[in-house]
């Protein structure tokens, strides 16, 4: 109803369903991550504003509103109004993807370093050098060699199913993805007032599997990713 | 229906490929005549390793910190940052200050984020601190890779010195080297299970 009293009519009543495709790709096998989202008109059913509390204990991810799923995947106020990733308290995929190829290059370059120390020492001991002396030269750049190598090897990484590189592609897709759910879920009713319908209809295919609301929608992509960070440094799925 | 597909192609970096940036000029013996000369040789690239622009010591503290020349377009690590504040990276700087990926503002609300930052800086800034020249750590005691290889490139010279005065000088030489490299690499190997690294 209007102001004077008058019908009006729902402005998204008749709204076509969106769709947004996100590929999220990458140069290294299985690091890539895409998915797809459809979302259908807000219902005006939902809950339109979260509050500020603490998740609800005891229900796991399954108690968080929209705003705390998206808090715990992209960082920001906690207040819904997260977009692309930011300093401070944001979540930063790119230094992920930093990390994971530090790691991967400091890990080379001290088995080269450890692999040329080792050529030169066997090519002085095989320049007919021999006796104690040799032993006890060859005895320190031995210890000094696997040091190195397994100063190396300390940094077991990646593990075989995922990766930091991994982690931040699904940060990248499930931020544009819950961007364009924000968008889709803003009513345009005059009185609404930028109300968020959290049972705005949700249908995601490709990398991640949902059917639902707006709110079960961010509960899922969080889920996943969670999931995902516990493959990695946790040791369990 | 409306469709919007985005398509994120590859960034720079995410194409990058560590096995051909990873190459390190290794020490150039050639033909020597005299072991003196080549042992001599190595101890004198060991020392220019340290401070090479292309050694494994400046090009990793680089990718620690501030990407420098590594030639990677990411994100800055500044794992330097971590250690100045805290000296100890077990110790985080916040994400307020240097966010390295994963969001811990929140732990409540992600507990699975907090664990991957925690392991990562940790890994990362410990190997750090292992690269950095340290004028608290400059014998083998402490793991520092800086002090271990100034330490080692005295210890040849003296050895590429006293070549031709035979066995017992050398040995002398490296008197009790062999056996401090070997106590910190069991003490690395007892402590690798805390380190945080995953696998």
């Amino acid at each position: 109803m209007g102001y004077d009293g008058n019908y009006v009519p729902d402005p998204d009543a008749n709204r076509p369903d969106q769709t947004l495709t996100v590929d999220s790709a990458s140069a290294t096998a299985g690091a890539g991550f895409s998915i797809s989202v459809i979302c259908g008109a807000p219902p005006r059913t939902g809950v339109m504003h979260d509050t500020a509390e603490t998740p609800g204990t005891g229900q796991g991810i399954d108690g968080y509103s929209w705003n705390q799923a998206m808090t715990a995947m992209f960082g920001g106020c906690g207040d819904g109004s997260f977009g692309p990733p930011r300093h401070g308290t944001w979540a930063d995929p790119l230094s992920m993807e930093t990390a994971h190829f530090a790691i991967l290059t400091i890990k080379q370059m001290l088995h080269s370093y450890a692999n040329d120390v080792d050529g030169a020492k066997k090519q002085i001991l095989e320049n007919h050098w021999s006796g104690p002396a040799a032993t006890a030269f060859g005895q320190v750049l031995d210890a000094f060699t696997t040091y190195v190598k397994d100063l190396a090897d300390l940094m077991a990484y990646p593990p075989p199913t995922s990766s930091l590189l991994r982690i931040a592609h699904m940060n990248e897709a499930f931020c544009q993805a819950a961007t364009f759910i924000w968008q889709c879920s803003l009513t345009r009713a005059f009185n609404d007032n930028g109300a968020h319908d959290r049972n705005t209809p949700v249908n995601i295919s490709k990398d991640l599997t949902y059917t639902g609301t707006m709110v079960g929608a961010g509960r899922a992509m969080l889920k996943a990713y969670d999931s995902e960070l516990k493959k990695l440094y946790e040791g369990s799925a | 229906m409306t469709d919007t597909p985005v398509a994120t192609p590859p960034e720079p970096g995410d194409t990058w490929d560590p096995a051909s940036h990873s190459t390190i000029k290794g020490p150039s013996l050639g033909t020597v005549e005299a072991n003196s000369e080549a042992i001599r040789a190595l101890a004198t690239w060991l020392k220019t390793s340290l401070t090479d622009p292309e050694g494994l010591f400046v090009r990793s503290k680089a990718w620690l910190t501030t990407g420098g020349d590594t030639g990677y377009p990411g994100r800055s690590l500044r794992y330097d940052l971590y250690a100045s504040r805290s000296g100890d990276p077990n110790s985080m700087a916040g994400p307020d200050t240097v966010p390295v990926g994963v969001l811990v503002g929140y732990p409540p609300f992600l507990s699975s984020a907090q664990n991957l930052k925690k392991a990562v800086d940790t890994q990362l800034g410990a190997l750090y601190l292992k690269f950095v020249e340290d004028p608290t750590k400059t014998d083998m005691s402490s793991g520092n890779l800086f002090a271990m290889v100034t330490r080692i490139v005295d210890q040849l010279n003296a050895v590429a010195a006293d070549y031709d005065r035979g066995d017992e000088a050398i040995e002398n030489d490296l008197g009790a080297l062999a056996n401090d490299i070997q106590s910190q690499l069991q003490t690395m190997l007892g402590t690798k299970g805390t380190n945080g690294g995953g696998g």
